[in-house]
């Protein structure tokens, strides 16, 4: 049986490579795919809702370059499109619109808090963590660069470093994100349940009317919590919630989508994956998706029945990525190449550079697999010690 | 506030989705003398933002309204995209424009035919977009092109990069550089050369009169002359046979120079090395610098000689003078007396010998 699987495996192997090939070819050769002109000057070809061309009427104003206020108008405009259409692009339109402050160390306060969210989306953390601590020192009650902090701190796996901008929140009349923050930093330095308890306890006395952010932020804490907690019904039902709020919200989507994926659901995994664009990580995991799926033998799906070609799409989106110079998804890069390449030593490099910009449950888990994959015990010793000097708990693996 | 609130609690970690904003470039200067096929490809949606091109307000472009914003576009490009030859700008024809598809999205090209002067390294500026979009990336392609002396390039443009050039050709400094280097390093790796050279002053560490403590000075004299020797030697050989007043058959030239080695290891043993040092020096050395030509024929052209060969000369002293220097105060410092000397000297003369009869061998019989 090994040896049959393993025929079909390097058959699949060079399959797949043909397929990449093909695919990055169709990427990567303009000149293959012909430049065309539609019959019909009413050919529809792109667009654009109310906010977008709002932004796009604005940006192209002609005395935006003297109109500060509504630069920082702009560029929040922008990152809200950004998020809401999963488009990268639009935070480099946002910090070029902030591009006058660029150098300034005393740009208004709204500026600094937008360059900080650009920052750390585009996983500069270190960048913005800069930004952020520059900023509260010149306002230390402001609320959104002390959570940002907070969160940034918990992202790099610093929850003592958390904790004092936790309990910042008190005073600043925020109870409740007060309470989330600290519980959320608790939870990774030695009380994890009675974190997760608090935070249960909390979310449950809701009322059911109130959906604002700050409960979406508390359910995506209890679902890593729960997670953590070897709970994974109830951290599928935390994500539900958040995915019921803000169907946007695109954390969420992926986090439940890998849920899915850890307790063997393709089918449910590729299904929230349906109508989202053909990022890296969403490849990814519809690559993942249909791995599973083929394995388990299942009848093809529409949707990412065939694992080869999935996976070539996701390597060519690397690849693309790598020509482009772009800052891969350390994280993301790394579980394709252990979970989908089955190169353990790569993914376990790629899992160390990870390593060393962030710090949250996933990347803890991620290395350890990846080292464990390597045979690698000075890595997990590694992370053995960092988890016991944090007192830092995931019973969803054992280390 | 709430907004703000959101900006701090969406989770840090969010995943991106659509990559980065992306223009494609494509420059081919294959075409006749002066002309270059310029083939510029820009996303519709950049377009938007940088150009507008949604005439009607209704959100939904279209295919007439990207038609119409031709010269638009073409003024936009005229601004911001530069291509030059020999540092002079190139005129930017008419454009034809057309759709294409890359990944999930579909970008505006316009193709066009840019006049060039015929001479010179291509440039690109290009500061498309980045006004709009700070991490705008552009893909920069330039297929091959014998003037420039380029192979196709594959360039990233980005809001910090915005020139690229075909490589200039070197300065006369850089070259010449280049062939003092070259010179050094075949010296240093020619083996065969130093064997020779080693060969030769190894006996000089002996005392060169009966006492124990020979003067330095006539020691100094004695290396001097085998070295100054030798360099004359195979300088006049290099310059003559590298301007071409001397031909010569490599494979014999080769050999010749492991024969040298043989000859000098017999001298060492023989014990006459001492008196014939300074001739055989020079006239081996007339041999090596013959092998040294040839080693700079394979690193020159025909035409550029002259330069090269100052370099390659200049290096090759210069790598002498290294090895002499590096071994010099060992001929003086080295304590041992006479017996242990002779004997080391004898050892190590045969082991070189050895090697040059091996070399003799495979560049006469095997080769």
């Amino acid at each position: 049986m090994n040896r049959f699987n393993e025929l079909m495996g390097t058959r699949r192997r060079a399959s797949a490579a043909v397929l990449t090939l093909i695919v990055w070819m169709g990427f990567a050769a303009n000149t293959k795919a012909a430049p065309y002109k539609p019959e019909s000057p009413d050919t529809l070809l792109l667009e654009l809702d109310a906010s977008q061309q709002q932004a796009s009427a604005k940006r192209r104003a002609a005395n935006l370059q003297n109109n500060k206020a509504g630069a920082i108008e702009l560029a929040r405009e922008f990152v809200a499109l950004g998020r809401a259409h999963h488009d990268e692009r639009y935070f480099g339109y946002a910090s070029a619109a902030l591009q006058r402050w660029q150098q300034d160390a005393q740009a208004p306060l709204e500026v600094v808090l937008l360059r900080a969210d650009i920052a750390q989306h585009q996983h500069r953390f270190n960048e913005a963590r800069i930004i952020l601590d520059g900023l509260l020192v010149r306002d230390p009650n402001q609320l959104t660069a002390r959570l940002m902090r907070a969160a940034l701190h918990m992202t790099q796996g610093e929850p003592h470093a958390a904790l004092q901008d936790c309990q910042k929140l008190f005073s600043l009349r925020e109870p409740f994100a007060a309470t989330i923050c600290l519980a959320h930093a608790h939870s990774s330095s030695g009380k994890l349940d009675e974190s997760y308890r608090l935070v249960s306890t909390m979310l449950q006395q809701i009322p059911p009317g109130r959906r604002d952010t700050q409960v979406a932020w508390a359910w995506g804490v209890a679902a890593d919590m729960a997670q953590r907690s070897g709970k994974e019904e109830e951290a599928e039902q935390w994500l539900r919630k958040a995915l019921t709020q803000d169907s946007n919200d695109l954390v969420s989507r992926l986090e439940l989508c890998d849920l899915f994926l850890h307790t063997q659901r393709p089918n449910e995994a590729l299904k929230l994956l349906a109508a989202l664009p053909a990022s890296e990580p969403i490849l990814l995991r519809r690559a993942l998706g249909a791995k599973q799926l083929s394995a388990k033998k299942v009848g093809a799906m529409e949707v990412g029945a065939k694992p080869d070609l999935a996976l070539a799409e996701w390597r060519a989106a690397v690849e693309r990525s790598e020509r482009l110079g772009i800052t891969l998804h350390l994280r993301e890069l790394a579980r394709g190449q252990l979970e989908l390449l089955n190169d353990p030593t790569l993914a376990l490099h790629t899992a160390l550079k990870n390593w060393e910009v962030q710090r949250e449950p996933v990347d803890v888990r991620l290395l350890v697999a990846a080292a464990r994959a390597a045979g690698n015990a000075a890595a997990l010793q590694r992370v053995r010690e960092w988890q016991n000097a944090l007192r830092f708990e995931d019973r969803s693996f054992a280390l | 506030m709430v907004f703000a609130i959101v900006t701090a609690l969406c989770s840090i970690t969010s995943a991106h989705a659509h990559a980065v904003g992306t223009s494609y470039l494509h420059i081919d200067p294959a075409g006749s003398d002066s002309e270059v096929a310029v083939r510029v490809e820009l996303s519709i949606r950049d377009i938007e933002f940088a150009v507008g091109l949604d005439a009607n307000g209704d959100g939904r472009i279209t295919w007439g309204e990207v038609n119409s914003s031709t010269p638009a576009l073409v003024t936009y490009i005229g601004r911001k995209f530069g291509l030059s030859r020999g540092g002079h700008q190139c005129a930017l024809g008419d454009s034809d424009i057309a759709l294409d598809q890359h990944t999930d999205e579909l970008y505006a090209v316009l193709s066009t035919t840019a006049a060039c002067g015929s001479n010179g390294a291509l440039a690109v500026q290009s500061d498309l977009f980045f006004e709009i979009d700070d991490s705008h990336r552009t893909l920069l392609a330039v297929a091959n092109d014998e003037q420039s002396g380029g192979d196709g390039a594959v360039s990233v443009l980005t809001s910090t990069t915005r020139h690229w050039s075909t490589a200039e050709p070197a300065g006369a400094w850089q070259d010449f550089a280049r062939f003092v280097g070259q010179g050094a390093w075949h010296i240093w790796i020619g083996f065969d050369h130093l064997a020779f050279l080693m060969l030769l002053l190894l006996p000089l560490a002996r005392a060169t009169t009966l006492d124990e403590q020979p003067h330095i000075w006539p020691r100094v004299t004695s290396i001097l002359k085998v070295v100054t020797a030798f360099t004359a030697a195979h300088s006049i050989t290099l310059i003559c046979a590298t301007l071409g007043l001397l031909h010569f058959s490599a494979r014999w030239v080769e050999a010749l120079i492991a024969a040298s080695i043989v000859v000098a290891a017999l001298a060492n043993i023989a014990n006459v090395a001492t008196r014939y040092g300074a001739a055989m020096a020079f006239g081996f050395g007339l041999i090596h610098g013959l092998g040294f030509a040839s080693a700079l024929a394979d690193i020159t052209t025909s035409t550029t000689r002259v330069i090269p060969l100052i370099g390659f000369n200049f290096g090759v002293e210069l790598g002498q003078l290294a090895v002499v220097a590096a071994v010099f105060p060992l001929l003086f410092l080295w304590r041992g007396s006479p017996p242990i000397k002779d004997r080391a000297i004898l050892a190590g003369s045969i082991a070189m010998g050895a090697a040059g009869i091996s070399w003799l061998v495979q560049r006469t019989l095997l080769s």
